[in-house]
């Protein structure tokens, strides 16, 4: 997965997201500017999910689910590329 | 770097003194050199008796009616030699599209009556003219929107087998109008021709987001200053009166081919659209600052001020950095003011505010 552009965002701790490369700016809740977070420090998807599993009550299924959506509305946005899904 | 401007018995000339729905650049400009701590004197240049910066407090000393234009070079000379029976200018800074190319033909005169002016010459001026972007930047790799001229209103009937609908339907100067239509095309031709002359252009739209840029340029293909930004308010006129300051290094490249290819002098606004596949397109190119321009200032770049230095002679050093994610909201404001200011303007063509 491609995610360079993920360390040019401006992360407002508040969840205000701002991309200067586009200038366009999005809302993110806490859990989403933690995956962000951890994509940029890059880790992998699948230790993502696991951590998720630990801090919230739910299933590694509901989980990769969750996460899977939010890399799809990431590159929706063009902020992250792949070449295949997870 | 901020740009300090402490000359004190400097006398800076200024146009374009309107703002409102199609707002001119004259008062940000000045804005942005009473900024960077001028103390001199600031002469509004103005052609209509109602626009608004003549009245905004502190804005302009002096008010001088100026002749249209297109009454020749002639006629503007005379009114700057009167002019300068009453005052001295030092700077002249022309801030319309119309007026530019007067102030480049006139530069030897002025220059005779110590005036200076830091604009491009003729050649760099009408390669950027809307009637020959296509031509001189295609043949660059630099990417235009394909655009057909059209002297004729029957030319309409022949645009379908050349470009793509929808069009946007140019004036050589100014207005623009989306036409979907052949019919659509006539009346927008009809409209433009009649209020701005011929050429009329047609040219394909590109579907994306819109980047201004403001840079000054040092003649050599050189940048000295630019900011660029994303319109993210864009009113049906299509003005941006509001917008963010971004950092993309393929918009900064294509910036720096566009000034390269004209070894541009002087300030500047580019127009780019980004299609959806991160291509950018050249839209326009305006021989002078945009109406957002104290976004510039506001972002760490004055760079009207570095204008005045420039032309002055001054060496200036090469602002490359700014603050991304500055914005401007664009906001009306009502002036108050006494009518017998407009009155002695109406009178007498000028307007003298105190001593300086």
């Amino acid at each position: 997965m491609k995610k360079e552009k993920l360390a040019d965002l401006a992360i407002n701790q508040s969840g205000f997201i701002f991309d200067p490369t586009t200038g366009y700016s999005y809302n993110a809740n806490d859990t989403a500017i933690k995956i962000i977070q951890q994509l940029i420090e890059g880790q992998e998807i699948g230790a993502i999910v696991t951590e998720l599993t630990e801090e919230y009550d739910v299933t590694t299924d509901e989980a990769i689910s969750d996460v899977e959506y939010f890399v799809r509305v990431l590159e929706n946005y063009n902020l992250v590329e792949r070449s295949n899904v997870y | 770097m901020s740009i300090k401007l402490d000359h004190k018995d400097l006398v800076i000339a200024v146009s374009g003194l309107k703002t409102g729905d199609n707002p001119q650049p004259g008062v940000p400009i000045i804005r942005s050199i009473r900024n960077a701590g001028f103390q001199g004197k600031i002469i509004g240049l103005v052609y209509d008796n109602l626009e608004s910066g003549i009245y905004y407090p502190g804005l302009a000393d002096e008010i001088y009616q100026m002749p249209f234009p297109s009454e020749g070079r002639d006629v503007i000379l005379a009114r700057i030699d009167y002019i300068l029976a009453k005052t001295k200018i030092d700077i002249l800074i022309p801030t319309l599209d119309s007026e530019i190319i007067g102030y480049i033909r006139l530069a030897k005169e002025l220059e005779q009556r110590g005036i200076k002016t830091y604009l491009p010459n003729e050649e760099q001026l009408l390669l950027r003219d809307k009637s020959k972007l296509f031509k001189t930047f295609q043949a660059k790799g630099i990417a235009v929107p394909k655009t057909v001229f059209l002297t004729d209103a029957t030319d309409a009937f022949n645009l379908e087998s050349q470009v793509k609908f929808p069009l946007f339907i140019k004036g050589a100067l100014y207005e623009a109008y989306r036409a979907n239509t052949i019919n659509e095309v006539i009346g927008y031709f009809n409209l433009i021709k009649s209020k701005w002359g011929l050429p009329v252009l047609a040219q394909e739209m590109v579907f994306g987001d819109e980047f201004n840029i403001s840079l000054v340029g040092d003649g050599q293909g050189n940048i000295l200053g630019m900011i660029p930004q994303r319109k993210l308010i864009i009113t049906d006129k299509g003005k941006g009166f509001g917008g963010v300051v971004v950092n993309n290094k393929k918009l900064n490249e294509f910036t720096q081919n566009v000034v390269s290819t004209l070894n541009w002098r002087g300030p500047c606004e580019v127009e780019l659209i980004k299609d959806n596949d991160d291509n950018f397109f050249l839209i326009e190119i305006n021989p002078r600052f945009p109406a957002w321009i104290r976004l510039a200032e506001g972002a760490g770049q004055n760079l009207p001020a570095m204008v005045v230095k420039l032309a002055l002679g001054e060496e200036v050093e090469t602002l490359t950095k700014y603050k991304t994610g500055t914005m401007f909201i664009r906001h009306a404001e009502d002036i108050i003011a006494d009518i017998s200011e407009m009155g002695q303007l109406s009178a007498t063509g000028e307007l003298i505010r105190g001593e300086k």
